[in-house]
């Protein structure tokens, strides 16, 4: 890490061995997840050696503006034993101590990567921050934490980005957690494009206070396996959460996708959008769920789920769901899953397209809603990453 | 449905039990020697009671369902699985004991009768014991009579059928059905015919602790139509009583066959009940399906659309009131290229009930022109109730048209302000309010079973808001 460090915020000097300690507690408690888990019921991890992949980490690489008006650390195998700050500690332990199963207990007990971001309070960062790590060597474990913490009226924008040498094979776990305080504005981003071999399992976390703004967009494109199962929860009453899922599977690729939408105070509102593409061989399974707490009366949220088979010899599985606790609210859902239009097809093929350009371009067209609502810069990224993607660059796209 | 006088709103309109008369009663417990004396009461020919045996063994072997509502309560050691009330079968009015008659006409049957409804086979406790078919019916061919004449006439036919829609180890209910399986309705309709009134059976549980394990197979032949309906009331008892069903329907090529329950349990039942229909090409399967009593009601009436052409329809409608969770839905299985399914639920939870939507939408692999939507709304009444929607949908064809949406809402104060201005009380005008969202389903009931239905929700509304 080059950058500077700023102004001390440790308040409780922890390490990440508690956090660790705390994981290895919870793992003790739990089995592997099986076939008679809900949760797990689509997705076989039994062939699984986790504990096979050797751990290891990198230094992350940043591309960060306005330095020394937010403080930002970071915590990986090479940087030694270091003090996180409590806000930090107690998000990490918290989260460790509820591990809903044993893969989330096992990343917790072996964290070897991070960090943490404070944007101080009433501070506004307008350029995007961009983290960008690109993990070990094969056949290695990272199990990667971001704290991410705006105070009050603050504003920031961080983009998070996974990446691993083509072809090679590791595993990935990450958890991401974003405190939104007060009348604050976060807009981040976790972008997955692992190798089409690895391992990716994704515990994302967002507590938003009164009057507070997230926009999450979760781009989920690499991974031969990945799981991804966020949970994005109102703390305050007005909390605004929106959420924007672009995901595409090829080949052998699986994806389970689960992201919770939780209302615990009165007055909340979240928007979600999961639109996915799949070519044959490619699964996917999008769990999304509305909760609202028995407490959160005027609660306002949406979730919609939109899949595109682009040939026979897919599957698309999709329940979104709602678990809905009391009785002023307004939730709805929905969802489509469905092919290219023929006739939008043949009607470009009669201007002079091919067959590939016209399917391509409806393609785009699909994805053009999604990538609208993300922020231009990852906009720009997504686009250059979803081609080389087979879903546009394999047989006759 | 008669008045009935100073009944309040939480205590149950049928909550009356007259002392059991039952002549015979396995007790008790459920071993290997009470499903044989079942089968032997019965005179059952080996093949049933060795079907019978197995189901017993994959009941054992099976593992109480990890989701949906709670069944903890349930004590498979305490339910009597077999309970004989009468003797011989009666085929007039006139013929049956005099308490059972009495219970009939407090639920209305002699006036469904006059009303010139079809054949009325009607369960008191296990064995069907009145038993009307209308001479016109026998004419044409059709057979509609209890499951165990079946075995006994036209085993040719159950053989053929029974258990192939759900096999006994489909899931653990399914499989305690399976076992101890006792009354229900038996209906074969030849190819062609038209039954044009819809064919009735009321089920009714009086003995106290006893599970009523009722056995339908209906079976339409190529271009026929049948529509039966089930209803079914039971009185109060004090402890948890268990109703576990078996519904299997063939519609043969370009058969319809029409299913309509309203499903009024008692308040202390668990209603857990396995429904499936089969359709083959160009025939149509629909489910009217409405859960407005039971303490726990778990049930999705689905259809499995194997021939081309075939059409699937759910309508569901649950009411869950104080302590009641409806877990409900309908699932709908494409194995055949242009076939198409809709599912519309609608539900109501009122003080602490739980109406949880719980749906499969499948569609196979390699398969063309498949088109199928789901539609879910739920009311909720009460600050403390709740809804839950978990549509699963599995799609493995790419020329599909798939659709679900969800809505959850409550009462409009909006329209709660506009009825009242028009002189309506404010529990007048949420019933008027909820009997206008369960309208579209209302409408494809019979009449007398609209009536009923809105009477019973009128019922359930009272002083409901405040």
């Amino acid at each position: 890490m080059k950058h500077d460090r700023g102004n001390s915020l440790v308040q409780t000097p922890w390490s990440l061995s508690a956090v660790r300690k705390e994981g290895e507690r919870r793992f003790s408690e739990l089995e592997w997840p099986g076939p008679s888990d809900e949760m797990w019921r689509r997705t076989d991890v039994s062939g699984i050696d986790f504990e096979s992949f050797r751990p290891d980490s990198s230094a992350v690489q940043t591309d960060l503006p306005e330095r020394g008006k937010f403080e930002l650390e970071s915590f990986y195998t090479g940087s030694g034993e270091k003090n996180l700050s409590g806000d930090a500690v107690s998000t990490l332990i918290s989260h460790a101590a509820e591990s809903r199963d044993r893969v989330e207990a096992f990343h917790y007990s072996r964290i070897n990567n991070g960090f943490t971001l404070r944007i101080p309070s009433g501070v506004h960062i307008e350029e995007p921050m961009v983290l960008h790590f690109t993990g070990g060597d094969p056949g290695t474990h990272e199990a990667l934490f971001g704290h991410i913490l705006a105070e009050e009226n603050s504003s920031a924008r961080v983009y998070i980005i996974l990446e691993d040498a083509d072809g090679s094979e590791t595993l990935r776990t990450a958890g991401f957690h974003f405190e939104v305080g007060r009348g604050s504005s976060v807009k981040a981003a976790a972008i997955q494009d692992l190798s089409l071999k690895s391992k990716h399992f994704g515990f994302h976390s967002a507590a938003i206070d009164k009057d507070g703004q997230f926009t999450f967009s979760e781009i989920d494109l690499g991974a031969a396996l990945s799981v991804s199962a966020p949970v994005f929860s109102t703390l305050g009453e007005g909390a605004q959460v929106d959420i924007t899922g672009l995901y595409a599977a090829a080949g052998a690729q699986h994806k389970n996708l689960r992201p919770v939408q939780r209302h615990a105070e009165p007055y909340g509102s979240s928007n979600s959008l999961y639109k996915g593409a799949l070519l044959p061989g490619g699964r996917t399974i999008f769990q999304g769920l509305i909760r609202v707490e028995p407490g959160a009366i005027r609660t306002d949220a949406y979730l919609s789920n939109k899949n595109l088979l682009l040939e026979d010899g897919a599957r698309a599985d999709s329940i979104p769901s709602l678990q809905i606790l009391n009785n002023d609210v307004r939730c709805t859902h929905g969802s489509t899953t469905g092919k290219l239009n023929p006739e939008q097809v043949f009607y470009l093929q009669s201007r002079g397209f091919s067959s590939d350009e016209a399917k391509r371009m409806l393609l785009w067209s699909f994805y053009d809603d999604a990538l609208g609502k993300l922020p231009e810069l990852v906009a720009e990224s997504v686009r250059e990453r979803l081609l080389r993607h087979p879903i546009f660059s394999a047989g006759d796209g | 449905m008669a008045d009935t006088p100073n009944v309040g709103i939480e205590d149950y309109r049928f909550g009356f039990n007259f002392p059991d008369s039952s002549v015979y009663t396995t007790g008790k417990g459920l071993s290997e020697e009470v499903v044989r004396q079942i089968s032997r009461q019965k005179e059952e020919p080996e093949w049933m009671l060795n079907y019978r045996l197995r189901a017993l063994e994959a009941f054992r072997r099976k593992a109480m369902p990890n989701w949906g509502a709670d069944l903890k309560a349930i004590n498979f050691d305490e339910i009597v699985y077999y309970a004989r009330p009468t003797d011989k079968q009666s085929r007039s009015w006139e013929e049956l004991p005099e308490s059972i008659r009495e219970t009939y006409d407090r639920i209305g049957i002699p006036e469904a009768e006059r009303k010139f409804l079809a054949g009325v086979g009607a369960q008191y406790d296990s064995e069907v014991v009145y038993h009307n078919l209308k001479k016109e019916l026998e004419a044409k061919g059709v057979i509609f009579s209890d499951p165990e004449s079946a075995v006994r006439e036209h085993p040719e036919i159950v053989r053929k059928y029974f258990g192939t829609v759900v096999p006994y180890g489909d899931n653990k209910f399914a499989a305690l059905n399976s076992a101890v399986w006792s009354g229900g309705s038996f209906i074969y309709v030849p190819k062609g015919v038209t039954v044009d009134i819809p064919l009735q059976a009321y089920f009714r549980i009086n003995l106290e602790n006893f599970g009523q394990f009722e056995r339908t197979l209906i079976i339409a032949d190529e271009g026929s139509f049948v529509h039966y309906i089930e209803g079914c009331t039971a009185p109060v008892y004090t402890t948890d009583s268990l109703h576990s069903a078996v519904v299997e329907i063939i519609a043969l090529p370009g058969a319809r066959v029409r299913y309509s329950t309203i499903q009024n349990w008692s308040t202390d039942v668990y209603n857990l009940v396995t429904k499936r229909a089969v359709a083959h090409e160009n025939a149509t399967v629909e489910w009217v399906d409405g859960n407005i009593g039971s303490k726990r009601t778990m049930k999705y009436p689905s259809v499995y659309l194997m021939g081309e052409g075939a059409h699937g329809e759910v309508l569901s409608i649950a009411f869950a009131g104080n302590g009641q969770e409806q877990d409900t839905g309908g699932k709908m299985v494409h194995m055949a290229s242009n076939t198409t399914s809709t599912i519309t639920s609608k539900s109501i939870s009122k003080a602490s009930g739980i109406a949880s939507y719980r749906g499969l939408l499948k569609v196979a692999p390699g398969l063309n022109n498949v088109k199928s939507r789901v539609v879910c709304d739920a009311l909720l009444l009460n600050d403390e109730s709740a809804t839950n929607t978990y549509p699963y949908m599995e799609i493995e064809s790419d020329d599909v048209s798939i659709e679900h949406e969800a809505r959850v809402s409550r009462i409009g104060e909006d329209q709660l302000f506009y009825l009242q201005s028009r002189g309506f009380d404010e529990d007048e005008a949420s019933g008027l309010i909820v009997n206008g969202f369960l309208d579209p389903l209302v409408k494809q009931l019979p009449m007398e079973y609209a009536v009923e239905l809105n009477r019973l929700i009128e019922l359930e509304m009272e002083g409901s808001v405040g």
